[in-house]
Formats: structure tokens, sequence, C-alpha cells
């Protein structure tokens, strides 16, 4: 079978998105662990480090429009660049999201935690695990495993309301948490979107490699 | 969506090589079909078999039907010429009767029709108008058609085509010897065209079978490989070897 140089340039694409999938983790991931020690100085990183995601979307997006124009892509290429450029604006959002914790960091500077976080941090993993296993599955071309992520995302999902009500529990019984709890709340709420994000990059690599389209079974 | 005419394992065969392996297709009316595949394929062989044009190869051998209008045209008692009539056909290469005016290229059909010289100036006009090349041409329908440009040629055959209102318009390649420009003009027409007469179109440019066509046929090796609506054939091929041709893995 004939390999054309075009093909490559997809693959090499698709590289470009699996190392941006990287920088968007270490957004999270390090944003977490700001908000967790409460370190400003790390937060402040991860506020710059988001120009690094910004780029690389921006770089992509051009990238596979070049290709578009330059080739006129048919069947599994065409959908191998529709698919990344979607996936590319999740990744991006999901790279916004330890932005925006570590932002929550900010907000609670000079402040010390209620108690120990362990719900978040939790939280963050399990909605890494499955960003992991979606690009996982983009990487590899693998529906099945792609398939796998949406129902793993309830788990999330519960995390989420799990914080919700313990955090009103503690606004309730004492008011002076108010100001960590809302944060607490929207780090959460932040996480809990990181994993939506995971479930729909997960959804358009089971685009890419079938060509089957799906609504989102959360708006359903 | 009806079916306005349908090849029922159709065999072509030239000597002893075989380059149709029995196809089964059926064009739906009104709409645009497209056939694609790689040179060798058997895509033009099967344009030519809709329309008896290998009646004119001795060494042409071929089984299997084609239906149009309730009967095989492969039965003895068709009429060639008629049946030509109600399908026409438009060449790789624009060939305009080349002694002959811009006017009376067009006029030829409906002359050995018998019509009257009012008909006939009428079915010519209407019919440059209708391969869009009325404006260009209303001012210089005495001239040699050959003093025309490739692309108004091309349009030119589709106007006297059109001129004995065929039921359907086979097009060989009509646009690989058109720049972007002239090929445009040909794609946008045949999506007017399509409201009149099925339009069947053998390209080896996908992406012009992309833009213009409903349907798409993939021949590969003297068989039919696939064919369905073009946006889902494109998108999402069920057989790999359309999927291999269409994005170029295929060789």
């Amino acid at each position: 079978m004939m390999e054309r140089t075009f093909h490559k340039d997809i693959e090499d694409l698709g590289a470009r998105v699996v190392r941006m999938a990287e920088l968007s983790r270490k957004s999270v991931f390090d944003g977490v662990e700001a908000f967790a020690a409460l370190d400003a100085e790390a937060a402040r990183r991860v506020i710059a480090f988001n120009q690094e995601i910004n780029k690389a979307d921006v770089g992509i997006e051009a990238r596979a429009l070049d290709l578009i124009a330059l080739h006129q892509p048919m069947a599994k290429d065409l959908r191998a660049l529709g698919a990344s450029l979607k996936i590319i604006t999740y990744l991006d959002r999901i790279g916004r999201y330890g932005y925006d914790i570590a932002k929550a960091t900010l907000a609670l500077e000079g402040k010390s935690h209620v108690r120990r976080l362990v719900g978040i941090p939790i939280m963050r993993d399990k909605a890494l695990a499955l960003l992991d296993k979606s690009v996982d599955a983009f990487r590899g071309r693998d529906a099945a495993k792609a398939r796998e992520v949406q129902p793993a995302d309830d788990e999330v999902d519960a995390l989420y309301e799990q914080i919700f009500r313990e955090c009103l529990t503690y606004m309730i019984e004492e008011p002076r948490t108010i100001t960590q709890c809302t944060q607490y709340i929207l780090v959460a709420r932040h996480l809990e979107r990181v994993g939506d994000n995971a479930g729909k990059i997960a959804e358009k690599t089971i685009y890419m490699v079938t060509g089957e389209r799906r609504l989102d079974p959360s708006v359903a | 969506m009806k079916t306005i005419i349908e090849s029922k394992g159709l065999r072509v065969a030239f000597g002893q090589k075989e380059v149709l392996h029995g196809v089964d297709l059926a064009i739906p009316e009104a709409e645009i079909t497209a056939i694609i595949g790689p040179s060798g394929c058997g895509k033009s062989t099967f344009l030519r078999a809709l329309n008896l044009m290998h009646d004119l190869t001795p060494s042409a051998r071929i089984t299997g039907e084609v239906v149009f209008d309730g009967r095989n045209i492969y039965d003895p008692g068709v009429d060639p010429v008629d049946l030509r009539r109600r399908i026409g056909m438009v060449f790789q290469k624009p060939n305009p009767f080349p002694t002959m005016s811009v006017f009376d290229n067009v006029a030829f059909g409906p002359r050995l029709l018998g019509l009257t010289r009012d008909e006939v100036h009428k079915r010519v006009e209407e019919s440059l108008k209708k391969a869009a090349i009325w404006e260009e041409t209303k001012d210089r329908l005495r001239a040699p058609a050959t003093d025309l440009s490739g692309g108004q040629q091309q349009r030119l055959c589709i106007a006297r085509a059109l001129a004995v209102k065929p039921e359907i318009l086979l097009l060989d390649e009509p646009t690989s010897a058109l720049d972007p420009i002239a090929t445009a003009k040909i794609e946008d027409l045949l999506g007017e065209l399509k409201k009149e007469v099925t339009v069947v179109i053998v390209t080896h440019n996908m992406q012009q079978a992309a833009r213009a066509s409903d349907n798409t046929a993939y021949f590969l090796n003297g068989d039919l490989v696939e064919h369905g609506p073009t946006e889902r054939l494109f998108e999402n091929p069920k057989d790999e070897r359309t999927e291999a041709y269409i994005t170029g893995r295929f060789g």
C-alpha cells in the first residue's frame, strides 16, 4: 500500500494533538496541586503556562486547515482532520479549567483551607484518567476504548454532587468558611467540566474511527 | 426515488478480455450519478453500454441487461437511433461538428427529427440557454463552432445533446480537457440540468464527483465495489477498497 507524504502529515498532526493533550493535562494537574497547597507562585506558573496550550491550539488549527486546503482529504483522512479540529478546542478548554483553578488559588491568597483537601484531588485524578483514556483511544484509533469513557464520566459527576453537598453543609454550619467553600464548588465544577470534555474527545474519536456521529447523551 | 435506467448482471468483453464482470446498478431519475474509479476499471465501458455505443465495436460482446423504459435496450427490436436520442452522450474532448456553425451544430438533431424552421430556431435558443452558453454565442451563431474556446465548445456539445430532449445525459469525463473556470461552469450547469434530465457522469476527478453529484458509484477492475449517496460515500465509505481509493492509499 502506497503511503503518501500527506498521510505522514496527518499522523504528525495527530501527534501534535497528543502533545497538546499533555499540556492540558499538566495545566489541570498543576492547577489542583497549587490549589491544594494554596501556593500562589505555582498558580501563577499555571496561568502563564496556558499560553503554550493556546499556541498549540492555534498552530494545530492552522496546520489542519492547510492540509484540507492543499489535499482535499476524503473519508478517514477527512474525519481525522475534522475530529482533530474539534478535539483541540476541547483540549484548550481543559487547559483553561486548569487556569481557572489556578485563579481560584489566588482568590484564596492569605487564607487557609477549611480542612485538608481530599475530594478535589481525587476528582482531578478521575477526570484526568478519563482524559488519558480518551487521548489513548485517539492515538490508537481505538473506538472500543473511547466507548468506555462516557459511562466513567458519571463517577466524576457524582463526586461533584458530593463535594457540592459537603460544602453546603460547611457553609450552613460555619459562615466563615463561605469564601473557601465557594471556591471549592467552583473548582469541583471545573473538574466536572474536564470530565465532560474528555467525554467529547472520546465521542470525536469514535466518529474519527467509525464515522458514527452520536448526540451528546448529557443533553438528551 | 425512481430508477430511470438499471443494469442487471451487465458483462462487457472485448475479444477474450472481459472488462465488466456483471454490474448491477440502478440510476435514480432526476439526479446526478457520478462514476469514479482508477484507469481501466470499466467506468467508461459501463457508461457507453448505457446507450449502445459498443455496437460500433465488432469485438464487443455484451451479456446481461440494461433496462430502460421497461425493456432491455439490448433486445433485438430496439432502435439504436431512437435510443441515443433519448439517452444523449457528451465526450471527454469537445467534438462540435467542425464544418458547421454554432447554430447548425445545435440545429442538427432537431432538423433530423423533422421540426419546422421556427421550431428549430426555438429549440436551438432554448438548448443554448440550458447549456448556459446563450449569452456568449447569441451574437455569433453563424460563426464556426471551432472558433469557440474549449470550455464553450463543451457547453455547445451539451446544448447539442439537449436539443433532442433526451431523458438521460451521459458525460464521459466532460471537463478533463478544461481549465478550472470552464470546469466550474459545467459543474454548475449539471446542477441546473438535473431538474429535467438525469445525468450520469464518469470522472476521474474525485473532488468533481464529490461536488457535483448526488450519488457516486465506485468501480474497480470491472466490478461495482460500492455505490450510494455521495456525501456518505466520501465521508464514510463502507468498503475498504473505496476507502483506499478515495484517500489516495491505492495502488
